[in-house]
């Protein structure tokens, strides 16, 4: 797959502050790409300087195979973290300004702003003025403003903040139809569940470097224990190559029990063991940690605690959630 | 001009033009301007029919007995009031008419004016002709009042002379000259300069100059309110991810620099058809109708600049009100200067000269001097040069400013850091 966005020890200060730190990654077409770290990581810097809204100190830095430039920003969307559209102004007008700013023709950005104010379920809010919608409905129009223009490459910063379940769902389908359409999606967000469930791969700035970069199944499994997790009534701990068992006590029926192996003992070995049961063995599966631990993890290793801050954020969202309930 | 400059220029202009506010100030500016005009007109008229019609009374107490005039006696004094316009090309002239009635002491003058039977009264002392000195007793001693009484002066003069010198000397004791003042035409010969034309030169550079003035901080106004509304309302940041912050600027001057001019040229459209239908004397030249425009232009782009400059350091609407009062404060400032300049040694006094040529107060004081006349060519050209070199060099610094501070908020800047911007974006 080419790439649609190329970094290259990419640099970038404010004064003494080093926003962006030798930052090199690739976001491949067709993919959607998770852009993750906690706040004043460098991940809007970073995104600024892919849209030509920055330039650069050093590195290299290629968008849809150009330098970035005023001519490719008709091909990018962007859903920014400050939200903001002209509140005392109709939807519709909004929209087909946007539509013309990204290139659109007067008839095209009128048509095309219809198409998405009715994907979106905003229709009948069409000739309301901005300031008068809820703030997930100028939520959805944000992402209006961001896809008008049919862009090769979607930047989503926080797309699900202020949306219930409902519109959160509705949103997920509208990016994964841009996938299907060949968009390549870069998605910034502080639900890391989302990364797990949407994007392809992922990478994780702090202090303006990339502390983890790759596919998120490779993320997860390389930062996963050599653990396996067992469903059986059988006792795994006189087996071949274990060196301990946790046991869960609070499941009813057949227990889920932890295992770790002994270092260097093949886990072909110890399935085969397991096949030898008398008692039935009714899951296996290799411990996965979830990949905002992962986040977590990395983090934190450099003697940051971001526990709280993903709380944060995960308390923000669930109460957003709760409102749109 | 990329076409997106010319996308954000039509929505500025056309969100502007259709705004009430705009409507109603386009629309109700004019109007009242010519209610407040017509209004002073007709009670100018009114005044000026009435004064006719009904002549003054005043009293004259001639204590030195060298008037000729008996007690109850009574004699006509006129003063020409105003030119108020011009007839079949000569000025036509208003005049107040007073009958002088003599009294017979101080006491019986004191009682007639206390009666209201006299408006003034002029006691000459027995010693006058020694001394020269006269008491004049009137309803108040303001400083227009005295526009109001009799012409005593020439009056006395045609009184004492009479009889004991030829009546044409007399007349022209009283009035030595009515001079007719010469001045160069277009056509380097000289045309008769007459004095209804003072008037025009009067209103007409103050007019343009306040033109000028409320069109390009109207315009100015408006780039402020936006630019600090977009902060506020945080959609910088998905603007520049289509446009650049070039093409932004760019978009919003000339968006709003054509609302500005759509004002200007309404109500000099509106002005200029009143001067021409009313006194087409007073129409300036076209080539300073097209001067004036040039300032317009470029007096815009130095004050859009600045404005979009600092508007871009500011975070609400509120601070940017506040640059919007400075930067008007400074471009007034020739108007305090107003009567000054609008005489012939005002006008080319080194302030004129050193206001023509600051870029600042540059467009309002040119304003004033051009429709005034006479201001020399090369002038013209280095305060033109100034400006044009200043609207540049501030249109790239306050793009650069505009640049770097669009996606700061709430943040306190120093001069240093700015001028760092300037000299690194």
């Amino acid at each position: 797959m080419s790439a649609v966005l190329l970094a290259e020890s990419v640099h970038k200060s404010y004064g003494d502050f080093v926003a962006v730190n030798d930052v090199s990654l690739e976001v491949r077409a067709g993919e959607i790409f998770a852009l993750l770290g906690p706040n004043g990581a460098g991940k809007t810097t970073f995104l600024r300087m892919a849209l030509d809204i920055l330039k650069p100190d050093s590195g290299r830095l290629e968008v849809l195979g150009a330098a970035p430039s005023t001519e490719l920003k008709s091909r990018i969307g962007y859903l920014p973290e400050e939200r903001g559209l002209y509140r005392k102004q109709k939807v519709r007008p909004v929209l087909e300004y946007f539509g013309r700013l990204k290139g659109l023709k007067d008839a095209q950005a009128r048509e095309r702003a219809a198409t998405l104010l009715a994907r979106l379920g905003l229709s009948e809010w069409a000739d309301r003025k901005i300031g008068e919608l809820s703030k997930g409905m100028q939520q959805k129009v944000q992402v209006c403003a961001a896809i008008i223009g049919r862009p090769e490459l979607l930047v989503l910063d926080e797309p699900f903040s202020g949306l219930d379940p409902v519109n959160t769902r509705l949103l997920e389908e509208v990016i994964e139809e841009e996938r299907k359409s060949g968009v390549t999606v870069i998605l910034c967000t502080h639900q890391i569940s989302k990364v797990e469930e949407f994007c392809d791969r992922a990478c994780v700035l702090h202090k303006g470097h990339v502390v983890l970069y790759g596919g998120v199944d490779e993320l997860i499994r390389s930062h996963s224990s050599e653990a396996y997790v067992v469903r059986t009534r059988a006792s795994l701990e006189g087996l071949p190559g274990v060196a301990s068992v946790e046991r869960d006590g609070l499941e009813t029926g057949a227990p889920l029990q932890r295992v770790v192996l002994q270092q260097g003992f093949a886990a072909n070995d110890f399935l085969a063991a397991l096949g030898r049961l008398t008692e039935p063995v009714e899951s296996f599966s290799r411990e996965r940690l979830p990949l905002e631990e992962i986040f977590i993890q990395v983090v934190e290793s450099s003697g940051e605690s971001v526990r709280d801050l993903l709380a944060e954020g995960k308390r923000a969202e669930l109460i957003e959630q709760a409102k749109g309930a | 001009m990329s076409p997106r400059t010319w996308v954000i220029a039509k929505r500025e202009f056309l969100s502007t033009v259709t705004r009430k506010a705009y409507l109603f100030t386009l629309v109700l500016v004019p109007l009242w301007v010519s209610f407040s005009f017509s209004m002073g007109s007709m009670s100018t008229a009114f005044l000026s029919e009435s004064g006719k019609q009904t002549p003054r009374l005043v009293g004259v107490v001639d204590g030195a007995g060298i008037l000729g005039l008996a007690p109850g006696e009574r004699d006509t004094l006129t003063r020409e009031t105003a030119i108020v316009a011009r007839e079949e090309g000569e000025d036509s002239k208003k005049s107040r008419v007073f009958i002088a009635e003599t009294f017979p002491s101080l006491e019986s003058a004191q009682q007639a004016f206390q009666k209201n039977e006299i408006s003034n009264f002029l006691v000459v002392p027995a010693d006058y002709l020694a001394s020269g000195k006269l008491d004049e007793y009137r309803r108040s001693g303001g400083l227009f009042s005295r526009s109001t009484s009799p012409p005593w002066g020439p009056w006395l003069r045609g009184r004492l002379l009479r009889g004991r010198v030829d009546p044409t000397i007399v007349a022209r004791v009283q009035e030595p000259a009515e001079t007719s003042t010469h001045v160069p035409d277009d056509h380097g010969g000289f045309k008769i300069f007459h004095a209804a034309d003072e008037v025009g030169s009067f209103l007409v550079p103050f007019g343009f100059a306040m033109l000028m003035f409320t069109t390009v901080f109207t315009s100015a106004g408006y780039l402020l309110q936006g630019l600090g509304e977009e902060k506020e309302s945080r959609i910088l940041e998905s603007l520049l991810s289509s446009v650049t912050a070039d093409e932004l600027m760019r978009g919003k001057l000339l968006g709003l620099g054509g609302a500005g001019l759509l004002m200007g040229l309404t109500w000099g459209t509106i002005g200029l058809s009143v001067i021409v239908a009313m006194a087409p004397v007073f129409l300036p030249p076209p080539s300073t109708l097209a001067l004036l425009f040039v300032y317009f232009v470029l007096g815009y782009i130095l004050f859009g600049a600045l404005a979009l400059g600092l508007g871009s350091l500011v975070n609400s609407y509120q601070e940017s009100t506040t640059i919007s009062a400075i930067l008007s404060g400074t471009a007034a400032l020739p108007m305090l200067f107003g009567l000054s300049f609008l005489t012939e040694q005002g006008a080319s006094h080194p302030v004129a000269r050193a206001l023509s040529l600051f870029p600042l107060t540059a467009p309002i004081s040119m304003a004033m001097r051009l429709s005034q006349g006479s201001v020399p060519w090369w002038e013209i050209a280095l305060s033109l040069g100034i400006l044009a070199l200043a609207g540049w060099f501030v249109l790239r610094a306050a793009s650069r400013v505009f640049r770097v501070a669009l996606l700061l908020y709430g943040k306190t800047w120093n001069l240093p850091e700015i001028l760092r911007w300037v000299r690194q974006a």
